[in-house]
């Protein structure tokens, strides 16, 4: 058969649009016959799949949480809050030595690496962590990692972390944190760059393809220790628009989808679609406000128990309804080490009162009220919050003369001390001395050329801190008494208000009821185990 | 022929009054009439807003998030039980200050840039000109946009902004006109009695060529408010919690499946004002400027 250019080019035309609305038109009906569960994420493209490198974005750590395992982790759908809290995953089991500062695991037989690169052994573990704690190895949160001092292979499925200082909680603060999942260390070295987007893991997905426009599809690892995953295909879509993504959901084109997280939203999705269900974290993010103690007038203490006593926590948690908790101190409060208001003396309770905030400006001699200029930046929840904020602040006479930037030069201009009250959203596990860490102690200072930390207030730096509490806290090996030191801290910063949390706001995920997860969302980070999920 | 052309120039008598030139601009078509209407409703809005709006427009209560239109709440609620309404009504205040003030401020300054260009002529000439044609090359928006980037957001920065992307238009256009006005006989015979060159422009160059400076202001109002709409919804014009058309649609837009009406209110609200000032801008040309009308 032969076929003159001109009919080749019509008919190649008719066949190409033929695809393309198939694969747009057509997109749903082919997904519910292949049962590809699909999930949006608020990320504009996939920045890779290598669980260690910096600039994941929330939508990535879905996928790299499919697509490996860590050496223990904290059952599905929770947070480990207590040191017995984690079950073993990549490890079999493991033990700690009476002084929290040697960590041994013991590695399961038969773990697989996807797509034939074999076994793990102690070697892969070894040479996961060995980059992690590498200064010369770009690598994400290498703080976390700091405290680390040497990681060996005791034999071939042994693995023992000596650690700088004592760690009862070394599960949760770093065997089971998303950077330190499991590398093949021959498909790594085999693959080079090349690996960001062809990873090699032990999960119960494996990557079929990396697309910017499409996202990344995934298929059931044949060979998963934990069993075959129940749905055989997962899709991650990135769609950043919250509108194009509610409109994608609400048209059944994805089953589940990153929540907005502003009040209101939730109760608009069941307007429209009454059976939808809602899988919740809780805490959450949590919500500082911090003050820059370097900045006039936010150097008198006065000053800031006025803005304490002016700002309602349950106020703004009640406008965001079941997605928020107000919170007390530094720590959520559905974790150790938080301080509950019953415990502490009424002058640190810190009960709304107006009147009591315009005393105390008149006292720091502000009697006419005063205004402070920040920026905030123009993410939807910081945006809420921030607006929340600016307006109770209103009823007390302080104006915050607010601009609103996009988040990345709000990142940007704060990590630059420019800022002077800087609401801070971040996700902590359930380790008691990690937000105290970051945001407080006076090595995490933030410095103007923006090679600082995260404490924006200065704390430790402008005036006596917590640093010899920390220092015992993170010196101690015994969890209760060391929960008991980071509740001491709690109260001192309540005392000086550097820095004071506001609610904690759940990641939200939106979950069409045609698909169940297996079991149910109760905390943990902001992405979960999708492998026992199926249509119903 | 002679008599048509006599009564010709007694159907337009040299000196007509304002009042008169006013009327007939209004009066001209009904969708004049209109849009004066409307036009002046705003005004009276936006100048009204303290007293017109039923709530305070930054008040929050979580306690009415999202709540449908009703007869406590004409258009409902936004996300943070603000009431949409008096947010409209005292958005209208930021739009009739930008539509107004910007544009005044760049015919001062372009028609005075565009006089002394086109009155001197030679390098003063080439100079202005080349700058104003750098000016020109970049859309008005995007013009704003990158002052506003480097300026940041806030009331005199944008004011600033809006009225640096109009005075190139003027500018040009009072160029124009000057050069035209220059050849008239009357200006060559003050200048053959020794008037002096101030006067000359003030008295003969300006008031020759404020028909079309007027007209052009009159078509930028429209332009003004939408562009003050346009930077607000980027996030560059007026600031939160202030409410402005445009940033009221910005943050409805986060929320539009909680409640449409900041969306649909202010999105009316700026086509409606928009069409009314153009409509009067066409008839203000049309009085004005016979010769492009017909």
């Amino acid at each position: 058969m032969s076929l003159s250019r001109r009919e080749f080019m019509t008919k190649a035309g008719v066949a190409g649009a033929a695809i393309t609305i198939a694969s747009t038109v057509g997109m749903p009906e082919a997904m519910a016959q292949d049962h590809v569960l699909s999930i949006a994420l608020a990320a504009r493209a996939p920045n890779g799949l290598n669980p260690a490198q910096t600039g994941l974005t929330g939508g990535d750590n879905w996928a790299i949480s499919q697509i490996y395992d860590c050496l223990v982790n904290s059952a599905d759908g929770t947070f480990g809050i207590k040191p017995e809290d984690f079950k073993p995953e990549i490890a079999e089991s493991y033990e700690s030595s009476p002084d929290a500062k040697t960590w041994t695991y013991k590695i399961r037989k038969g773990v697989k690496f996807h797509k034939g690169y074999g076994e793990v052994t102690a070697d892969d573990v070894v040479f996961t962590f060995t980059r992690l704690i590498d200064p010369k190895v770009v690598t994400a949160s290498k703080a976390t990692y700091a405290n680390i001092a040497s990681v060996e292979a005791v034999d071939p499925m042994t693995v023992k972390f000596t650690l700088k200082l004592p760690d009862p909680l070394f599960n949760g603060s770093i065997a089971s944190t998303l950077p330190a999942s499991i590398l093949s260390k021959k498909a790594f070295t085999e693959k080079g760059d090349a690996y960001k987007f062809d990873p090699i893991g032990t999960g119960p997905y494996q990557v079929t393809s990396v697309d910017p426009t499409s996202g990344v599809l995934l298929e059931a690892n044949p060979d998963y220790f934990g069993g075959v995953a129940v749905t055989k295909h997962l899709k991650i879509v990135f769609i950043a628009d919250t509108t194009a993504r509610t409109l994608a959901f609400l048209s059944g084109q994805i089953d589940m989808m990153e929540g907005a997280r502003t009040p209101g939203w939730i109760a608009g999705i069941k307007q429209r679609a009454a059976k939808t269900i809602f899988d919740e974290t809780q805490p959450g993010s949590f919500n500082h406000l911090m003050l820059n103690l370097t900045k006039k007038p936010l150097d008198d203490v006065r000053v800031r128990q006025a803005i304490r006593y002016a700002i309602d926590n349950s106020a703004i948690a009640k406008a965001y309804g079941e997605l928020a908790t107000p919170m007390v101190g530094m720590i959520a409060p559905q974790f150790e080490g938080s301080v509950k208001p019953a415990d502490l003396p009424p002058e640190l309770q810190y009960k709304p009162d107006v009147a009591k905030a315009k005393a105390l400006l008149a006292e720091a001699g502000f009697p006419n009220g005063l205004t402070i200029q920040c920026f905030n930046s123009q993410r939807e929840d910081y945006a809420a919050i921030m607006l929340m904020v600016q307006e109770q602040l209103r009823a007390a006479g302080i104006t915050l003369d607010m601009k609103m930037i996009d988040h990345a030069t709000f990142h940007d201009q704060t990590a630059k001390d420019l800022n002077t009250i800087v609401l801070n959203s971040s996700s902590y596990p359930p380790v008691p001395t990690f937000p105290l860490v970051i945001q407080l102690a006076s090595n995490a200072e933030v410095k103007a050329d923006g090679s600082g930390g995260t404490n924006f207030s200065h704390y430790g730096v402008a005036m006596k801190g917590v640093d010899d509490l920390l220092t015992k806290a993170l010196a101690e090996p015994d969890f209760e008494k060391r929960v008991a030191t980071v509740q001491d801290i709690e109260k001192q910063v309540l005392k000086d208000l550097p820095d004071m949390g506001i609610i904690t706001l759940s990641y939200v995920v939106a979950r069409n009821p045609r698909v169940d997860l297996g079991y149910p969302v109760k905390s943990g980070y902001a992405y979960w185990p999708l492998h026992k999920a199926k249509y119903v | 022929m002679m008599s048509n052309a006599i009564q010709e120039l007694e159907a337009v008598p040299p000196n007509v009054s304002r009042f008169h030139l006013i009327q007939r601009i209004i009066l001209g078509k009904p969708a004049t009439v209109l849009a004066a209407l409307i036009v002046l409703i705003f005004i009276i809005i936006a100048l009204l807003a303290p007293v017109l709006a039923p709530y305070d427009p930054l008040a929050q209560s979580y306690l009415k998030i999202n709540l449908l239109p009703s007869p406590d709440n004409w258009l409902g609620t936004d996300q943070f039980g603000r009431d949409i309404l008096s947010r409209l009504i005292w958005g209208s205040r930021n739009s009739l200050i930008f539509g107004l003030v910007s544009p005044t401020l760049a015919a001062i300054i372009g028609t005075f840039l565009g006089v002394t260009a086109g009155y001197f002529g030679g390098i003063v000439d080439r100079l202005l000109s080349r700058v104003i044609d750098m000016l020109l090359a970049f859309p008005e928006l995007l013009l704003a946009i990158m002052i506003a980037a480097v300026l940041g957001g806030g009331f005199w920065n944008i004011i600033a902004v809006i009225t640096v992307a109009f005075i190139p238009g003027f500018a040009r256009v009072a160029r124009a006109t000057t050069l035209a006005v220059k050849q008239e006989p009357y200006v060559e015979a003050a200048t053959a009695v020794g008037v002096s060159t101030p006067v000359i422009i003030l008295r003969h160059i300006v008031p020759n060529i404020s028909s079309s400076i007027v007209v052009l202001l009159t078509l930028w109002t429209a332009s003004a408010i939408r562009l003050e709409a346009s930077l607000s919804f980027l996030g560059l014009g007026t600031q939160a919690p202030n409410p402005s058309w445009g940033n009221i649609i910005r943050d409805g837009l986060n929320n539009v499946f909680g409640s449409p009406w900041p969306i649909v209110g202010a999105g009316v609200g700026i086509t409606v004002v928009v069409l009314a000032f153009n409509l009067i801008g066409d008839a203000v040309r049309d009085v004005l400027d016979p010769e492009i009308g017909q």
